[in-house]
């Protein structure tokens, strides 16, 4: 079996695997942690091949359709989904983040944090609702409230995780407040984080969701960002 | 572009990207598309389709940034094979004909490596990576180098590699099968440098 993922992620990556063999493999590679393994040793490796490539200066014309293809103007945007509507986390979302890894790192009265994952929770019209960071050490969600929300007696909120494995939403954890905190987590929920491909905050009943799917009341959500440790800087 | 000289930068870029800061696109789409292009154009030999295949990559860089690991790959790694990959599915989508390959064009591509075992000054001037695996694909037959260079470097099927190279096509796949295994028996064993 290895040998023969072997032969194929050498034939994926060298371009030779074709049509109904390529599907076949991508989607093994979907589910097969040794497979994506070996794929990204034959990238690596067959990547020296292209250390002579000539460059050759694109066409003037792709930039702008890169642009129209990302951003284009309003008039030609299709009415968004509850999911994929939320599309306008731009320069607020990224800044919001910025500031609050900044702030984190250089307070002095802050003990010391490295951040390993943060996700900026957007509202539909693209306003940064909540920053929520992890520490690498895997047991600390920071929360950090961008605008503020009135809570509802007999409701909480609470954060879910969307798997990048499965695309399963999970519970993450349910907030009775809606103020900055540093939550504890546990290995359980540190996992979920890794594996998070987006973040959702949901408005839920008391005690949160308890059929532990989220509600259609969403007030964000966000990509969730692994940050480079300091480990890995040096 | 070199691979190592802004590793970090691009790292940087490609974050910032996953929070969806259009600066950062442009910015990494003006230190890596020549390169890329570059990259694109050998595979699908015109440059109107290379300037499309482009764009799909550079959406593809946008909308995957978050997945992006720096523990697993390097970032030009990771950009390289997002634009191979979407060249090949042009090719695919297409679903090539043998087109007309000036043979000057082959010939500059594949004869990058298809020198015999390298000189000592050009083991010299490269680096390690690129040694090993110059140093493993010169311990391959003639054949099996030419069709694993023809493969990556100018994105031939095993149809037109069994084309180009007279032979039949489960030949071809023979010959890629072992290519692989002794490659990579070769790049391991010499993971800890050249000698």
């Amino acid at each position: 079996m290895s040998e023969d993922f072997d032969t194929q992620a050498f034939e994926y990556v060298s371009g030779t695997l074709r049509g109904a063999e390529r599907e076949e493999f991508e989607q093994i590679l979907a589910e097969n942690s040794q497979a994506r393994e070996l794929v990204a040793f034959w990238e690596q490796r067959l990547m020296e091949f292209n250390e002579q490539t000539k460059e050759i200066p694109p066409n003037h014309s792709v930039w702008p359709a890169i642009e129209q293809k990302l951003w284009p103007s309003p008039a030609e945007e299709k009415a968004p989904s509850w999911w994929s509507g939320w599309r306008y986390w731009g320069i607020p979302s990224a800044i919001g983040a910025a500031i609050l890894v900044i702030v984190l790192l250089v307070t002095p009265t802050s003990p010391v944090f490295s951040p390993a994952y943060v996700a900026v929770l957007t509202d539909e019209s693209g306003a940064a609702t909540l920053t929520a960071l992890t520490a690498d050490t895997g047991d600390t969600l920071i929360l950090q409230w961008e605008r503020d929300y009135k809570m509802v007696p007999d409701e909480d909120l609470q954060i879910w995780a969307k798997s990048k494995r499965d695309g399963e939403i999970r519970p993450l954890v349910v907030l009775e407040q809606a103020s900055d905190s540093r939550i504890e987590i546990d290995e359980a929920q540190w996992r979920l984080v890794k594996d998070a491909e987006s973040l959702l905050l949901t408005i839920e009943e008391d005690g949160g969701s308890p059929i532990d799917e989220p509600s259609d009341r969403i007030l964000a959500k966000g990509v969730c960002v692994r940050l480079k440790t300091d480990s890995e800087k040096s | 572009m070199q691979a190592n000289d802004s590793q970090k930068d691009l790292e940087d870029l490609i974050a910032r990207c996953a929070l969806k800061d259009k600066t950062a696109l442009h910015s990494l789409y003006q230190s890596s598309a020549p390169y890329l292009n570059g990259i694109i154009f050998r595979i699908v030999k015109n440059s109107d389709t290379s300037s499309e295949v482009l764009q799909e990559a550079f959406i593809q860089i946008w909308q995957n940034a978050a997945a992006y690991r720096a523990d697993k790959a390097r970032p030009l790694t990771w950009m390289t094979s997002i634009a191979r990959y979407r060249a090949l599915d042009r090719l695919e989508k297409e679903n090539r004909k043998q087109q007309t390959i000036l043979d000057n064009d082959e010939d500059t591509c594949v004869d990058q490596f298809a020198s015999a075992t390298p000189s000592p000054e050009a083991l010299v001037s490269h680096n390690q990576d690129n040694q090993k695996l110059q140093y493993c694909l010169s311990q391959l037959s003639d054949a099996i180098r030419r069709c694993i260079e023809l493969a990556y470097l100018q994105g031939y099927s095993r149809e037109e590699i069994a084309e180009q190279q007279g032979a039949k096509v489960n030949t071809v796949k023979s010959w890629l099968h072992r290519g692989a295994k002794s490659l990579k028996e070769c790049l391991l064993a010499n993971s800890g440098g050249l000698a």
